[in-house]
């Protein structure tokens, strides 16, 4: 039975934002799961996610799916299957684990496959932990390698499986269906490379840096785009097959000087595929609008600002407890996103979190506080992903709770916002 | 497998017991910081490949670092290999500390492991091509490149200007440069061919070029030539057989001494780096096969294996600290690179960690493919990736017992 909690008019405490109107739906039968990077509508129209076990040796990840029902969190999870299982590689063999799939879950509207793509960080089966640089390739230990797997969503069957990057993770992907390719960047070493889906091999266009970006995003042509550790712009040109660096940055604070301003989360704009918006992985973290130019210039950026604006300069903020992330349309037009505010990270105490959802008029610029992702005495702390349905139900992935989760909420509708459908996401 | 959408089968998160300390994350993390991957010992330092910040870094693609040699007044020479083979200068001194490009060698695509020091201001190259060749293309080539030297200032006003670059010959038709060195003495340059491996000398007082034989009939070599102080060069053929040419006799002699390998494994032994110490006179050399660490002493051609620093199968990169010690990277090609120090006074060898550089940039070093020793001790190693650094790395030493004359503090 899935376990799901409501917020109450109790949660809405005096000093604070208001508890979000949302519900809170716990993967119970993964007591040991702690976080859900990643989250995507499949072409089917329902959320899948990934329960992910970094923390604990010897478990792999589990692929959920959930089938939103009129009344918020009384949906209908699924528990798939153990994808180390699936891939060959169970959790128990003595190496790091397949305990992941991080910004890598891909759909295909065409077949309605969803691609997902294994990473790693989880340790062997009673190890306390996974050194990635000190197991390079370790022959006993080491992490095997990222593995995709194709799962067909019309007839719940993995069709197949393959490695797709040896010895490292997946970090983040995109689908060019058109094409049938993949662009990833893989960890530790941040290379980018396209999976060819027919062929079933990879090519390896090189390093972008030190620091994962954490999405590639895709224009109407389907140039891949990502960036490198101080922003800088990567389109991978598909027509050339060549990876090059823009002269066009993502916006960071006047402070910095740029350095991990790698992309963190993009979501297209419904009414344009060559726009963007986004936000980068840094502190503060500011929104930005990208408007690519598929006949190769570098485009426009635009710097929206601070993604919780009037927020007051941390000296202690880490990309912890200052996060954003969960970017997704509503079929309102507004651009919803959750943003991490505490005062330190605060995995072990529940009751210092704060993570408010929060959304932006991208006509106006204008930002709204919706609220906490609070639930009684729970509080969420960081989420990484969220996806839309069909039906306008958002669902975001959270991160760092035994077990892992997610949360459900419904934007209200209003009259004078027309209801538009908001595209399936091309990217992980 | 269990059937797809059947529920999690509960055994499958049974843990093995632990101790409940490590429930504790001030414990796990204390267990980490215990096991750090980074160089520790010593730091580095990395340097984009400009002049300062208002120009544009040698393009992605251009910028692996496959050739580094030193000028005797500490300048960094530094050629490149990719879609563009580039060559510059790096200027360790204030008030430059900076890269400046000084050639684009267009149509030339590989400087590896031949680019040496001819005199002031001057160096030679040698080019290869490794994936296909256009068909206009000859062979891989001899330039000389002569820098404008740094002048005025890099702080406030920065003129300069770009090298002057001379092509020499082409040492053998439809073959690229494996490798070059240099006997100033004698005014020449020694060169491998890459397909053939066939030995040429090049005379830069009478501009002309004598082409010798390959080292080894089997076209099995090594793409190295070690060069010492008095004149003599060598490198390996098959199975490891030493190959030297003395300038005094003008022979070039296969000779029966095997260079260290594993038992079954001197087919693949090659010279993948090496360095010349000057204090032991011993060339100490890295292996392609194994990753094995050696020493040669180039008079008696006595081996000494050292031992095997890291996991890691090749050593690209060697170099020596002014007080004897001997660094390396260990590591092929997209790989992630291990370092190492030789001690020769302890015999000690150690395995450093993963580069790191924190200033100017937060970098790992995964791929370095050359090295070089600055003028004051410093150490250079080339990163050989699709958008490179010239890492700088500051050798630790062992702090006296009393500093300044007070007694060191806790």
């Amino acid at each position: 039975m899935t376990r799901t909690v409501k917020a109450t008019a109790e949660d809405a405490g005096a000093a604070e934002e208001p508890a979000v109107n949302a519900a809170m739906i716990v993967f119970d039968k993964l007591p040991l799961s702690d976080t859900c990077w990643s989250l995507l509508t499949g072409p089917d129209d329902r959320i899948y996610a990934a329960a992910c076990t970094e923390h604990t040796g010897g478990v792999s990840a589990y692929l959920l799916r959930y089938t939103p029902a009129e009344e918020l969190g009384k949906g209908k999870l699924e528990y798939l299957f153990d994808i180390g299982d699936a891939v060959g590689e169970p959790a128990h063999n003595g190496r790091a684990t397949q305990c992941k799939v991080h910004y890598c879950f891909l759909a295909d509207p065409d077949t309605g496959i969803l691609y997902g793509a294994t990473h790693l960080s989880g340790g062997p089966r009673g190890e306390p932990g996974y050194s990635w640089f000190g197991s390079w390739h370790e022959p006993h230990r080491s992490f095997l390698g990222s593995f995709l797997f194709a799962f067909d969503t019309r007839s719940d069957r993995i069709l197949w499986t393959d490695m797709c990057y040896p010895w490292e993770g997946s970090r983040c992907m995109a689908l060019d269906h058109r094409r049938g390719l993949i662009h990833g960047v893989a960890f530790p070493r941040s290379h980018y490379f396209v999976y060819d889906l027919e062929r079933r091999c990879h090519t390896d266009y090189g390093r972008t840096g030190s620091v994962n970006p954490q999405a590639i995003w895709l224009d109407s042509r389907f140039n891949a785009y990502t960036t490198d550790d101080f922003g800088n712009v990567l389109r991978f040109n598909a027509d050339r097959q060549r990876l090059e660096r823009l002269e066009i940055r993502l916006p960071c604070a006047a402070h910095s000087d740029g350095w991990h301003n790698v992309v963190y989360d993009v979501v297209e704009d419904p009414r344009d595929p060559d726009v963007v918006y986004g936000i980068p992985w840094n502190l503060p973290a500011r929104l930005f609008r990208y408007r690519m130019d598929p006949s190769g210039g570098v485009g426009e950026m635009a710097d929206l600002g601070p993604a919780l604006p009037g927020q007051p300069y941390k000296e202690t903020a880490t990309f912890f407890s200052d996060h954003v992330g969960g970017l997704v349309f509503g079929q309102d037009g507004w651009l919803y996103y959750c943003v991490s505010d505490m005062v330190r990270e605060v995995w072990d105490v529940v009751s210092d979190r704060r993570c408010l959802l929060m959304r932006m008029d991208p006509v106006t610029g204008r930002t709204e506080k919706i609220g906490l992702l609070k639930f009684g005495d729970f509080r969420a702390a960081y989420v990484a992903r969220s996806g839309i349905t069909s039906g306008g139900r958002i669902l975001m992935g959270d991160v760092i709770n035994h077990p892992s989760r997610l949360y459900e909420y419904q934007p209200p509708t209003s009259p004078d916002r027309p209801t538009a459908a908001v595209p399936l996401r091309r990217w992980g | 497998m269990q059937p797809i959408g059947t529920d999690p089968d509960p055994m499958k998160y049974v843990q093995p017991p632990v101790s409940p300390a490590l429930n504790d994350p001030a414990v796990r993390r204390r267990l980490w910081s215990r096991s750090s991957t980074y160089v520790g010992e010593g730091y580095f330092v990395c340097r984009r490949l400009r002049y300062t910040s208002q120009y544009k870094e040698i393009p992605d693609g251009s910028s692996a670092i496959t050739s580094l040699t030193v000028g005797p007044a500490g300048e960094v020479y530094g050629a490149t290999s990719g879609e563009t083979a580039h060559v510059f200068v790096y200027n360790p001194r204030p008030p430059f500390d900076a890269v400046a490009l000084l050639a684009v060698l267009d149509g030339e695509t590989d400087i590896r492991r031949s680019l040496v020091w001819e005199k002031e201001q001057t160096v030679l190259c040698g080019t290869r091509c490794t994936g296909r060749p256009s068909p206009d293309w000859e062979g891989g080539a001899l330039y000389r490149i002569a820098a404008p030297g740094f002048y005025a200032d890099a702080v406030q006003e920065w003129p300069r200007g770009m090298g002057q670059v001379e092509r020499l010959c082409v040492p053998v038709p439809g073959e690229g440069i494996a490798a070059l060195a240099i006997d100033r003495l004698r005014q020449r340059l020694y060169g491998l061919s890459d397909r053939t491996g066939t030995f040429f000398v090049y005379d830069l007082a009478a501009a002309s070029l004598d082409v010798r034989r390959p080292v080894d009939d089997t076209w099995l070599f090594s793409e190295n030539l070690m060069a010492t102080p008095d004149g003599l060069v060598l490198t390996a053929g098959a199975s490891g057989h030493l190959v030297r040419y003395d300038p005094q006799t003008d022979l070039l002699e296969t000779t029966t001494v095997q260079v260290p390998s594993y038992p079954g494994r001197s087919l693949y032994a090659r010279i993948d780096s090496w360095v010349y110490d000057a204090a032991s006179g011993r060339l100490y050399v890295g292996d392609k096969a194994d990753g094995l660490l050696y020493w040669i002493d180039p008079k008696t051609l006595e081996t000494r294996l050292l031992g095997k620093p890291t996991a890691r199968i090749r050593i690209r990169a060697l170099t020596a600290a002014p007080d004897g010690r001997i660094f390396g990277m260990a590591g092929q090609d997209d790989d992630v690179a291990s370092m190492f120090v030789y001690e020769p006074a302890t015999g000690e060898l150690r395995n450093l960690g993963l580069p790191l550089s924190c200033i100017e940039e937060k970098r790992y070093g995964f791929n370095f493919e050359s090295a070089a020793t600055g003028a004051q001790g410093e150490l250079y190693f080339g990163e050989s990736e699709r958008s490179s650094r010239l890492f700088v790395y500051f050798p630790a030493y062992k702090a006296p017992a009393t500093c300044c004359g007070n007694p060191p503090t806790a």
